[in-house]
Formats: structure tokens, sequence, C-alpha cells
């Protein structure tokens, strides 16, 4: 993925506020208001937030006036997910090895153990 | 998909050996160069000043002789309990460098924090390892809130 595009992913998930409201509609659509309930910030603030998520592709809007509901787009967190896996992968082979290498060990460690 | 949603890696293992032994294995620069890193490459070199604000770089060689340096500073040190560090890419002398200095892809992502935390429990160690900081802000955040500002200007500096 674009450098700049995992940026703004990154960047608009670094925010609670946000990363609720994308928690909220990754259960189903919802208004504006909807989104606005659980938190004790104006709307505008809401809205503001709301634009960081459609800013990186997050979020959309419906365009039927009146309810226009705001639906998740998951294309950005699956191709971050995919980037954070690779980290993720990194680290479970690297434990992989700990733990073979902590069994190699402990024969020799593990009675009395050796000081600091 | 919590993990998509904050931006960050928790991932947890509980291994049959005392916080000691486990300890000794990320501070230990000759114990930790004998497990760090993917399948098949190794850790030819490895330093590690064990202290708040001490440096720690590591080489790492793939296979076909590639080689790539991952330093940063620790930013916390409990012994038995919690190992906190910065970790990016840097050259051998622990300069940071752009992910493009190794051919990889992504510019903006440079510096990320790992917390190791190690919780004994009888003869077992449950270690999480948690990385987060995938944005410059939020390394920038999570060092204000742990009061590490006097960081923050060098910081600047490196994500500028």
């Amino acid at each position: 993925m674009p450098a700049d595009q995992l940026s703004r992913t990154l960047s608009a998930l670094a925010d609670p506020t946000r990363r609720a409201m994308l928690a909220r509609l990754s259960a189903g659509e919802a208004t504006v208001g909807e989104l606005a309930e659980p938190f004790s910030i104006s709307q505008p603030a809401v809205s503001k937030h709301l634009r960081v998520l459609e800013h990186a592709g997050l979020v959309e809007q419906g365009r039927r006036a009146q309810w226009r509901p705001c639906r998740l787009r998951a294309e950005p967190l699956r191709e971050l997910a995919g980037y954070l896996e690779r980290y993720r992968a990194f680290w479970e082979g690297s434990l992989d090895t700990l733990d073979d290498y902590l069994k190699s060990i402990g024969g020799e460690a593990r009675p009395g153990g050796s000081d600091e | 998909m919590s993990e998509q949603h904050t931006g960050e890696i928790v991932i947890e293992r509980i291994f049959d050996a005392p916080a000691k032994a486990l300890w000794r294995a990320w501070t230990v620069p000759e114990e930790f160069a004998r497990w760090y890193g993917p399948q098949g490459f190794s850790v030819p070199e490895c330093r590690m000043d064990l202290r708040v604000g001490g440096e720690r770089i590591c080489c790492m060689a793939a296979p076909n002789g590639f080689r790539m340096w991952i330093g940063g500073l620790l930013q916390e040190v409990t012994p038995h309990e919690q190992l906190v560090f910065t970790d990016q890419p840097c050259d051998e002398h622990g300069n940071p460098v752009p992910p493009s200095h190794y051919g990889m892809p992504v510019e903006e992502l440079m510096q990320t924090l790992v917390a190791i935390t190690f919780a004994q429990s009888g003869g077992r160690t449950a270690l999480t390892v948690r990385q987060s900081g995938f944005t410059p802000e939020q390394v920038a955040d999570e060092r204000a809130g742990m009061g590490w500002n006097q960081s923050l200007d060098k910081l600047a500096a490196l994500v500028g």
C-alpha cells in the first residue's frame, strides 16, 4: 500500500474517539447524530473526526438527504492489518526461537540459577 | 479487529521459564543474539547499554548476507518486569536511517515503541510484546504521557 495511505490510516487511528467511532461503525451504519451519542463532545467535533476518517478512506457517508448514514470502509484496515502482520510474524518467529533457546539452556540454568 | 482499530501489535506468550531467565535473554546481548530475528537470520552484532536512555543496537544478517541494523534508546528498565525501547532502522553506528536505506518502502514509518512485560507466576512467565507508535504522532503522545518530554525535540528532528 502507498506510504501516504498507510500514514493516513494510522494517523486516523491514533485518536481514541475515532477508534470508538470505527468500532461503532463496524457493528453497522450510523448517522452522525448516532455516532455522537456516546461522546461528551459537540456534533461539530464529531463531524471533524468524521472528516479525518473520510479523508483516510475509512468511512464513507451516504448521499441521500436527511438520512446520510456513515459506513465503515474496511479496505484500508485490511491493508493496515497486512502491514502489521509482518511485524507480528517477526515477533512470533523470534519468540518461537526464544522458546527453543530457553529449553536448550533450561538444564544448565534451572538448578540454582545463575546470579544477575 | 481490535488490532486493526488501534494500529498496534500485542503478542502474549507463556514460557516455561522464570522471569529472570527471560530478562537475561532480552538484555544480555550474547543471549539476545541467539534468538532474535526471522528464521534463518543471524545476529552477528548486538550492543545494549542497559539503563534508561542507554542505546540498544542490533545487526541482523539474512542468509544471503544482507545486513540490516535496528536500534533505539531504552525508555524503561525494570529488571525482571519491564523493558521499553524505541525501535528503528539505523546504520551500524546507531544513527537513524529512513527505511528506504534498506529498501523498505514506507518512508514515514521510522520509529516504533516496543514494551516488553514479564510476569512470573510459579515457574512460568507470561511475556507480552506490545509494539506501538506506527505513526510519529503516536510515539510523541505516548512519550509525553510517560514523562519523556525531553525526548520530543529529538524525536521531532527525527521525523521532521
